[in-house]
């Protein structure tokens, strides 16, 4: 159990990491898009590799996962529609391609489209691999370089990144290149929607990106701050989640999602209780 | 011969279908306060974001400080328009002036408390010291404008360029900020304003460009400013030529 | 060619063609106002309401879980209005929080039942989140016909002050129509829309009916009623076909069937429509010959 509760808090702690841009940004629904069309890179590249466990599962689905950012940002600058609409298309058509494929090809394997909304991190200490002697699970691993490798790139880019959120007009003025930001900020987001939606499932990973930046988004004046209660959030959010899950017997990742809700709401009701009491105050 | 600070050369810019400058030249001296106005559409805030680079044109060339390259552009400061911006960014007044210092900071670095002391100084020519942890969604509309003359002055340039710096602020923020162009003006840096009051063009400016689409004219305020050049580029010319 | 023939077939068929047609309709007033993404969101939210209508009634009813369906799109959407307008989250964020808080919920309550000898026949819920056709019974298409109907009905009736609420809501009000009352209306019908094809398109895809057609319809014309006109027949098309692929081919849920329909008609759109990219690089040319 300690191993599941690992996994999730490595996961929530990539993501939202992440989650913290692309709240400010407005982007938080283009996750919602690619969590959904990774399945179509996963299943396209099982059917080269006709093997579950290959890293060109991942290579795929992160391609797709881009190219649905791609896709999205094409067709909305070629002005034939707008960002949201374009996302919305988008993202069915390429996860209705993906569907299809499975359930007419893939019935037999293990590529249950449940698993693919809803994740199975029970199962995830079950791959295990072997580091320095220690048995440790595969997700496990994982998660966690891509952990490290999301803060080098925060800690890396952390004024380009806040100075192109917060007014990118400046930043492209000013000699930044917010394209370059931009596009290598969803190339991660890509690769941790697919890692992490293997161990959590799409939905979770959905809550991952959006939930915790934008409770920490509610009560925060500076960014650095906004980015630990992030981090934190999303922490107490895997703890309490996996524990409903696990005492009530129910799914964990729908549990988490779910808890991840009810703290934003407690947050967000919080918040603006206090603050009316300030326009009470002034009247 | 005048030094000229940003050139502009045969330049035409089209969204979609419809051209919005067409066939613009114009030159900007270095140490100058140059007024872009016209009416709503007639392309200035296309033609600033031109020059800077963030529009690409259909045709010609624009120049800073003689360059066409992209790097030329650490030497101007930006002033947005309020719309652009994401007012409800966990920031501070202190951070936002403080990234006028991050143009100087290559990749990896951050700001050191040379950079700071910039900044902080640069809050104090703008009167806004005692708000430097104050949110930047608390502030007023003249707040604001202040915080953001304050970032493009840590931002050390010499080209300041600014998109309707004055609409919607109040008197005492519109005189400090005259005051401090005319006070950088004098240690030779260069302003490109676009500026929607008429009527005080020729107290705050010395050159005005007239623009609809194309310059109705161009140069110092004094020989320029003319109820015949500002009628010429306020009446809707050429406009059904291009709605349709 | 006997599927084409089939009783059964032509039922189901009815059904989601109707569906599609209304959904197409009634979906464009929130693709022209820039809230395309509140369709899913909302779907999504639906999910928890027909297992928590199944966790209270015990019954696989149509009709009941469309009730929870409906109940808790509308929480979700209540809740969604909420956070944009009393906080400075954006609506993208908050659609991302209630698509995924609920849906978890969702997937947390079938996990609970599902394990629970006290609930018989849990396997039909599955088919509410990718819609299978072929469990769709003929009570279905008479509930699905009839919120449709519905629907077009009240959109008819509301049809000029729809119009203009789309096109200038602020003139809206100053000529005194109700805006409020517009846009609960509007609301209402899309939620039923949405839980009404829950069995046959599913939760999770059902936002692409709502907004693929609005976008054809908007490529091919600029005029409010020939939009609509054109997003109804693209929807209708899709349906019938994308219902046809999925009962002549074994494996294939309906939902993505249609929708993969609904996406070849907006590729089909993007290139060759009025406003598509073909004549737009056409007329870009002829303007950089004129210079």
């Amino acid at each position: 159990m300690i191993e599941v509760f690992l996994v999730l808090l490595v996961t929530a702690l990539s993501a939202s990491l992440l989650g913290v841009f692309l709240v400010l940004n407005k982007q938080v629904m283009t996750t919602d898009a690619l969590s959904h069309t990774i399945l179509l890179g996963i299943v396209l590249a099982f059917f080269i590799t006709d093997e579950l466990r290959s890293p060109l599962l991942i290579i795929g689905a992160a391609a797709v996962g881009l190219i649905t950012v791609y896709l999205i940002e094409f067709v909305t600058r070629s002005g034939l529609m707008k960002h949201d609409a374009a996302t919305g298309i988008v993202f069915t058509g390429l996860f209705a391609a993906a569907v299809i494929l499975v359930s007419r090809y893939a019935d037999d394997v293990h590529l249950d489209i449940d698993v693919v909304l809803m994740g199975q991190v029970l199962f995830a200490p079950l791959n295990r691999i072997d580091i320095f002697g220690i048995s440790l699970p595969y997700a496990l691993v994982q998660l966690t370089i891509l952990l490290m490798i999301n803060t080098l790139f925060v800690l890396l880019f952390y004024k380009d990144l806040k100075v192109s959120s917060f007014d990118p007009v400046y930043a492209a003025a000013a000699g930044i290149s917010t394209v370059l930001i931009h596009y290598s900020l969803m190339t991660l987001v890509s690769i941790t929607a697919v890692t992490a939606f293997d161990a959590v499932g799409s939905i979770l990973v959905i809550s991952f990106f959006a939930a915790p930046a934008a409770t920490a988004y509610l009560v925060t004046k500076r960014l650095s701050h906004m980015i630990w209660l992030t981090l934190s959030t999303a922490a107490f959010n895997s703890l309490a989640g996996c524990a409903l899950g696990y005492f009530t017997d129910t799914s964990i990742a729908g549990s988490v999602a779910f808890i991840s809700l009810l703290t934003f709401f407690i947050v967000f009701i919080f918040n603006s209780t206090r603050l009316l009491s300030k326009v009470y105050k002034k009247a | 011969m005048t030094e000229i600070a940003v050139s502009v050369k045969n330049l035409t810019v089209a969204y979609n279908n419809a051209p919005v400058i067409q066939n613009l030249n114009v030159d900007i001296k270095k140490g100058s306060r140059t007024a872009i106005v016209g009416p709503n559409g007639a392309g200035k805030s296309t033609l600033i974001k031109t020059i800077m680079k963030l529009i690409k044109p259909v045709a010609g060339q624009s120049f800073i400080g003689g360059s066409e390259a992209k790097s030329a552009l650490k030497t101007v400061a930006y002033v947005p328009q309020k719309g652009e911006v994401n007012w409800d960014f966990p920031a501070t007044v202190f951070d936002v002036v403080l990234m006028g210092r991050y143009v100087h900071k290559g990749l990896f670095k951050r700001p050191n408390q040379t950079d700071k002391n910039i900044a902080l100084s640069a809050l104090d020519t703008m009167k806004m010291t005692a708000y430097k942890d104050h949110q930047i969604s608390e502030l007023s509309g003249g707040q604001r404008q202040r915080v953001f003359l304050a970032r493009a002055i840590a931002h050390n340039a010499s080209i300041y360029i600014m998109d309707e710096p004055l609409q919607g602020i109040d008197i005492t923020t519109e005189a400090l900020i005259i005051k401090t162009m005319k006070q950088l003006q004098s240690e030779g840096k260069t302003f490109l304003v676009v500026h929607h009051n008429l009527t005080t063009v020729p107290e705050y400016f010395n050159d005005v460009i007239l623009l609809n689409k194309e310059i109705i004219t161009s140069g110092p305020v004094a020989d320029v400013w003319t109820e015949g050049n500002i009628n010429a580029a306020y009446q809707e010319k050429g406009d059904k030529e291009w709605t349709s | 060619m006997d599927i084409l023939t089939s009783y059964s077939f032509l039922v189901v068929a009815l059904g989601t063609v109707i569906l599609a047609a209304a959904a197409g309709i009634i979906g464009s007033v929130s693709v022209l106002k820039g809230q395309s993404l509140i369709g899913d969101a909302v779907g999504h939210a639906t999910f928890p309401g027909v297992v928590l209508a199944f966790m209270l009634t015990g019954v696989m009813e149509t009709s009941i879980l469309i009730i929870g369906a409906v109940s808790l799109g509308i929480i979700a959407f209540l809740l969604i209005n909420m956070m944009t307008e009393r906080s400075k989250i954006s609506l993208d964020s908050a659609l991302a929080i209630v698509l995924s808080g609920f849906f978890g919920l969702g997937m947390a309550l079938k996990s609970y039942i599902q394990g629970n000898p006290n609930f018989n026949g849990t396997q039909g819920i599955d088919d509410f989140i990718f819609g299978q056709a072929a469990y769709i019974l003929k009570s279905d298409v008479y509930l699905i016909s009839l919120i449709s109907v519905i629907s077009l009905i009240l959109f008819l009736i509301f049809y000029q002050q729809i119009k203009i609420y789309v096109f200038d809501p602020v003139y809206a009000r100053t000529i005194g129509i109700n805006v409020k009352l517009i846009n609960v209306l509007i609301l209402i019908m899309t939620i039923l829309l949405i839980a009404a094809g829950l069995k046959s398109v599913g939760a999770v895809l059902i936002v692409n009916i709502l907004i693929a057609p609005a976008v054809i319809g908007m490529l091919w014309s600029n005029k409010f009623s020939s939009v609509l006109a054109v997003a109804a027949c693209a929807g209708a098309l899709s349906a019938f076909s994308g219902t046809y692929i999925s009962t002549a081919l074994t494996g294939i849920a309906t939902g993505p069937a249609i929708i993969l329909s609904l996406s070849i008609c907006v590729i089909i759109s993007m290139l060759a429509a009025p406003k598509g990219i073909v004549l737009k690089k056409y007329r870009m040319k002829k303007l950089g010959e004129s210079l």
